[in-house]
């Protein structure tokens, strides 16, 4: 299953970028939250969440290329910490009223 | 013997145009993921230089569509494979692969829908710190 003719240099340079898209955007998002007056908390959760998105899209190229189950115990696990900041997505925005 | 040796022939031609196809099913799901990536990325940079201006949550259901749709190429090349796999083994590795392919789709699209919810809610964060 993994000896696949894809290119595995293409497929792993598509997941690099991706992958640093979303630590800037987590980094960027978090660091100017306060500038521009955003609820800390509310603009973590909110960044967290769209700079995990391409984190997840990251893996899933990974996967394409490295069709594993170490690939696939990564994905699940992104998947799992968006669900968890969703979730405090959820009692932060109730929270805020 | 002859119907055997053309059944054999045939398993084989179907095995290796199988085998062909798997990959570039698996190419097509990382390219739609890479489309989604650079149309959300464009939509994230366009709403913060106020261009654009959408709710982050928009760029995250836009790419969670994405990956939704590139997750289902893949999963679709992991049915492929369990249809040429000869081993019980390999069936159970790509059997196990697809189920939890299966499990990360059912997140996200749970996801997705959560999100439509708060949209409708009007819960969303605007670039600006606003609520849409």
């Amino acid at each position: 299953m993994t000896d696949s003719w894809l290119p595995q240099d293409v497929l792993g340079i598509a997941s690099v970028i991706p992958f640093a898209i979303g630590a800037v955007i987590i980094v960027v998002g978090v660091l100017s939250a306060p500038r521009r007056g955003l609820h800390t908390a509310r603009a973590f959760s909110t960044f967290l969440g769209l700079g995990l998105e391409f984190l997840l899209a990251a893996g899933l190229i990974r996967l394409a290329s490295q069709n594993t189950f170490q690939m696939l115990g990564i994905a699940a696990a992104i998947i799992a910490a968006r669900r968890i900041v969703i979730i405090g997505l959820g009692y932060g925005a109730r929270a805020e009223g | 013997m002859i119907e055997a040796t053309i059944d054999i022939t045939i398993r084989n031609a179907v095995g290796d145009a199988v085998d062909f196809v798997i990959p570039i099913v698996e190419l097509m799901g990382a390219a739609v993921i890479v489309l989604g990536v650079a149309i959300a990325f464009t939509t994230y940079v366009l709403s913060e230089l106020r261009v654009r201006p959408v709710a982050y949550e928009h760029v995250r259901l836009l790419l969670g569509r994405f990956l939704a749709v590139g997750l289902e190429f893949q999963l679709a090349s992991d049915i492929l494979g369990t249809a040429v796999s000869p081993t019980f083994n390999e069936i159970g590795i790509l059997g196990a692969i697809a189920g939890i392919r299966t499990a990360l789709n059912y997140f996200l699209a749970r996801e997705i829908e959560k999100a439509q919810e708060m949209e409708k809610k009007g819960m969303l964060m605007m670039p600006g710190g606003k609520m849409e």
